[in-house]
């Protein structure tokens, strides 16, 4: 737990050693909000409705994705890569508590930080701008759509393991990443609801594992997919990271016996 | 003059050569990388379709076909802006590293070293994709003749200048503040803005996208030279932007420059 | 002996923020921060002929590698007159670059993936060489570090050592004038740092460049400067001959004694002389003032049967341990 501590404290710090980037990364996260708002207005400004979203129903959903897209995308995982890739890893293993911890320590700080900052950017905008939001359901439809924000996380958090862990076979990872950025976040739902593609491409998108991350749980808050659907979705879910769990476990263990420590 | 010129566009051959052999050398990640961009374009030609495709007014004369090609413009001009400027994204490096004081001693523009000399075959394959299928599709909806198409390509270079002029105002700032990376995710955030016909915005944003951060006009004026809506008074706008942004952001790198130069590393 | 290089009252300063430690230090540094001027380079006057092999020596942070950027144009003096072959350096002219070489140790500018020819035809460009020109340099360059075989090869697959021998290729195919050289053996093994300083050597004599150098190796400053400039704290504190230095801060000489088998020596009566660095039972070594030379080969020759005795000047890691100890 101290470790733990210190471990936020170290973070933090870290970030606000770099004011001029500090303060640019949150203005960019504002100015996102903003720019999205204009030009979902403008799209809107010669049609009603774009497949099941009226104009109010997209500002909801964007500015709620944007809030879970900070909470389920921010991460650190991919410094493990540069780690491995370094050699500095060695000086990782041999830390008496375990990297993984580390790892998901870093993680979970990252996460709390961006989040704390994302909400009061949220609240500022909604203020600033008379957007209306209000979240109305059930005790059921809130237990669902934790699980399913919780499996979008670790789902998130394990995928990005496993390419990083890639940095035991190749000092390259930074091509598999980029293509996993723009897939992932792509199909996720993050930049928009992903009922408004045509029929076919709307299924076979939606089969793949990444519309959990963010299309899931909006379905649910804003009472798009019903109850038991949403249970069947979540299971799947879960299924999901279990699978990517067991791939970054395999690639950890055999990655650490091919490491040889160089680079350094 | 001329012989400067030739010059450096000689260097800049070597200097591309260089480093399309390095993208060939790394064979592996550079297909990744190919098909990344062109997974991206694609992606972002589905969501601008699914959400245009029920735009069923030809409102302002501006149809589906009309939003087409202004995707395929803004694509192209983003593109090849990364292709001739892909060296910016390394610049912040070669900041902290001390690197750029080797640059500095090269009797070479040091903003020209810094600003072309990383051209990314990746990427100019997919600005010649983006530019045949830009070709075929004015050929097939719309008439133009060899005057537009002049004008069409000058507005195109102005547009590339102002671009240019946003890099080197980010590597001026990358000297005086280590940042880089944020600054340019802004702007490509503002610049996705510019994806869709600048008419459809609010008056407020139109002007914000016209002369804070031109993006907006310098797609809008070369599409509506192409759909043959455009207006005399727009291209002035354009001309005086890009200009006026070039001149600034040269001051600027000067100024980092010399900034640079009056403290120790 | 023409001068290349002439130096009048140098002074440059700089910025530097003080940031508290701590978690809290941090939150409050970020927002505000004090600021510290420091004096890198107080009012250094110097001239370097061509031809000349000069060492900068000084501990960190007194003001070398300041003083060598403002020469080659990378830093803007803040006052003082600065002429490196007729030129004022911060102009960066065209004609004033392509006759300097600046050699920054680790920094490569050779492309990662590609072999070192690659790069060294970008600066056949860069320059402006003919072909024929740059062939000849390439070649002569390649006997003289032995460097031929790792042309075509990629510079990632390079030992530090041969990425080294590349790197100072890149910086010698135009036949700079003047080498400005950082740090050029830090890292290096042994055998390879040789081969570095014998090449330096070399290179000076076939084409009578000036050759201005920092290093903390006081092996790289003894091997290959006849000309020593010290720095401390931003002041020149020595400008002249490598001989010349010792007598001007050490009065000691070090004095080596062999004895015959037959003797023995004795530490305590010997440290009544000077300082004794080493001794065994029929050598040492000793550090004693010229005052008191005379009398210790006195004493030495009436009280033991000599092998050997040798006494010379201290070498330059003696003195400037001595010079910057002393100032602490």
């Amino acid at each position: 737990m101290k470790t733990f501590l210190t471990a936020c404290k170290l973070t933090v710090s870290e970030y606000l050693s770099y004011r001029t980037n500090f303060i640019l990364w949150r203005l960019r996260n504002f100015l996102y909000l903003f720019l999205y708002y204009n030009f979902w207005s403008a799209v809107y400004t010669y049609q009603k409705q774009i497949g099941n979203y009226n104009k109010q129903e997209i500002f909801f959903y964007f500015i709620v994705s944007f809030f879970l897209s900070d909470l389920v995308f921010s991460s650190k995982v991919f410094k493990l890569a540069a780690y491995i890739n370094s050699g500095l890893l060695s000086k990782y293993l041999i830390y008496p508590v375990s990297v993984f911890k580390l790892v998901v320590a870093e993680e979970l700080v990252d996460k709390a930080f961006n989040v704390i900052f994302s909400i009061v950017e949220v609240m500022l905008f909604v203020y600033l701008f008379k957007i209306q939001i209000f979240i109305e359901f059930s005790f059921y439809y809130l237990i669902i759509f934790l699980l399913a924000l919780i499996s979008g996380i670790l789902l998130y958090f394990f995928i990005n393991l496993s390419i990083s862990l890639l940095g035991f076979w190749t000092n390259s990872v930074w091509a598999p990443r980029f293509i996993s950025f723009i897939v992932i976040q792509g199909f996720s739902g993050a930049f928009f609801p992903l009922d408004i593609l045509p029929d076919f491409l709307y299924r076979v998108v939606n089969a793949l594992p990444f519309s959990v991350l963010i299309y899931l749980p909006m379905q649910i808050i804003q009472n798009k997919i019903n109850f038991d659907l949403a249970v069947t979705k979540v299971a799947i879910a879960f299924v999901w990271v279990f699978l990517f769990y067991a791939l970054s476990s395999f690639m950890w263990k055999k990655g650490l016996k091919n490491y040889s420590a160089y680079g350094l | 003059m001329i012989r400067t010129v030739v010059f450096y566009l000689k260097l800049w051959w070597s200097f591309a050569q260089k480093s399309f052999s390095t993208s060939f050398y790394n064979r592996f990640s550079s297909i990744l990388f190919l098909i990344g961009k062109l997974a991206r374009t694609i992606i972002a030609f589905t969501f601008f379709f699914s959400v245009f495709s029920r735009l069923n007014t030809n409102v302002n004369g501006y149809g589906l076909n009309e939003i087409i090609l202004y995707f395929l413009v803004y694509n192209t001009l983003v593109t090849l802006s990364e292709f001739l400027f892909r060296s910016v994204f390394e610049f912040r490096s070669k900041v902290i590293s001390g690197s750029l004081d080797q640059v500095l001693t090269k009797p070479v523009s040091p903003l020209f070293s810094c600003l072309l000399t990383g051209a990314d075959p990746l990427d100019l394959l997919v600005a010649v994709l983006l530019i045949s299928a830009l070709a075929v599709f004015i050929f097939l909806n719309f008439s133009v003749n060899s005057y537009i198409l002049l004008l069409f390509f000058v507005c195109f270079i102005l547009a590339m200048m102002f671009q240019a002029a946003f890099f080197i105002s980010v590597m001026a700032f990358g000297i005086i503040f280590f940042e880089v990376d944020h600054l340019i995710g802004i702007y490509r955030d503002i610049q996705f803005m510019a994806e869709i016909p600048l008419r459809f915005y609010k008056p407020v944003f139109q002007f914000i996208l016209t002369y804070v951060v031109p993006v907006g006009i310098i797609v809008a004026v070369p599409v509506e030279v192409l759909i043959g809506l455009f207006s005399l008074q727009n291209i002035i706008v354009l001309t005086v932007v890009s200009f006026f942004y070039f001149g600034l952001s040269l001051l600027f790198w000067r100024y980092a420059l010399k900034k640079y130069s009056s403290a120790s590393s | 002996m023409t001068e290349v290089i002439k130096v009048a009252n140098l002074v440059k300063t700089y910025t530097t923020y003080d940031k508290e430690s701590g978690f809290w230090g941090s939150i409050k540094s970020f927002f505000y921060r004090k600021k510290k001027i420091v004096e890198a380079v107080s009012d250094i006057s110097f001239e370097i002929s061509q031809g000349e092999l000069v060492g900068f020596i000084g501990p960190n942070g007194a003001g070398k590698t300041t003083t060598l950027k403002c020469l080659v144009g990378l830093l803007y003096p803040d006052s003082g007159q600065l002429s490196v072959l007729g030129f004022k350096p911060f102009e960066r002219k065209r004609e004033f670059l392509k006759q300097i070489a600046f050699v920054m140790g680790q920094k490569a500018q050779l492309y990662w993936d590609l072999p070192a020819f690659e790069t060294y035809s970008l600066i056949r460009d860069i320059y402006q060489l003919s072909e024929t020109e740059f062939k000849k340099n390439l070649d002569e360059l390649c006997q003289l570090l032995d460097f031929s075989e790792f042309l075509n090869r990629p510079v990632r697959t390079l030992s530090l050592g041969q990425r080294m021998k590349a790197e100072i290729i890149a910086n010698l195919l135009y036949k700079p004038k003047i080498l400005f050289l950082d740090e050029p053996t830090i890292g290096l093994d042994v055998v390879m740092q040789d081969a570095i300083r014998e090449f330096i050597l070399a290179y000076n004599k076939r084409n009578n460049a000036t050759v201005i150098l920092t290093s903390h190796y006081m092996e790289d400053i003894d091997s290959i400067c006849n000309r020593i400039l010290m720095i401390d704290n931003g002041k020149l504190i020595y400008n002249g001959s490598k001989v010349d230095l010792s007598s001007k801060f050490v009065t000691e000489k070090e004095v080596n004694v062999k004895i015959n088998l037959k003797d023995k020596l004795n530490k305590q009566l010997l440290e009544q002389f000077g300082r004794v660095v080493s001794c065994d039972q029929t050598t040492a070594k000793l550090m004693i003032n010229r005052s008191k030379l005379n009398g210790f080969i006195k004493w030495l020759v009436d009280n033991y049967s000599i092998l050997d005795l040798d006494i010379k000047e201290p070498d330059i890691k003696y003195v400037v341990k001595q010079v910057f100890s002393a100032k602490k």
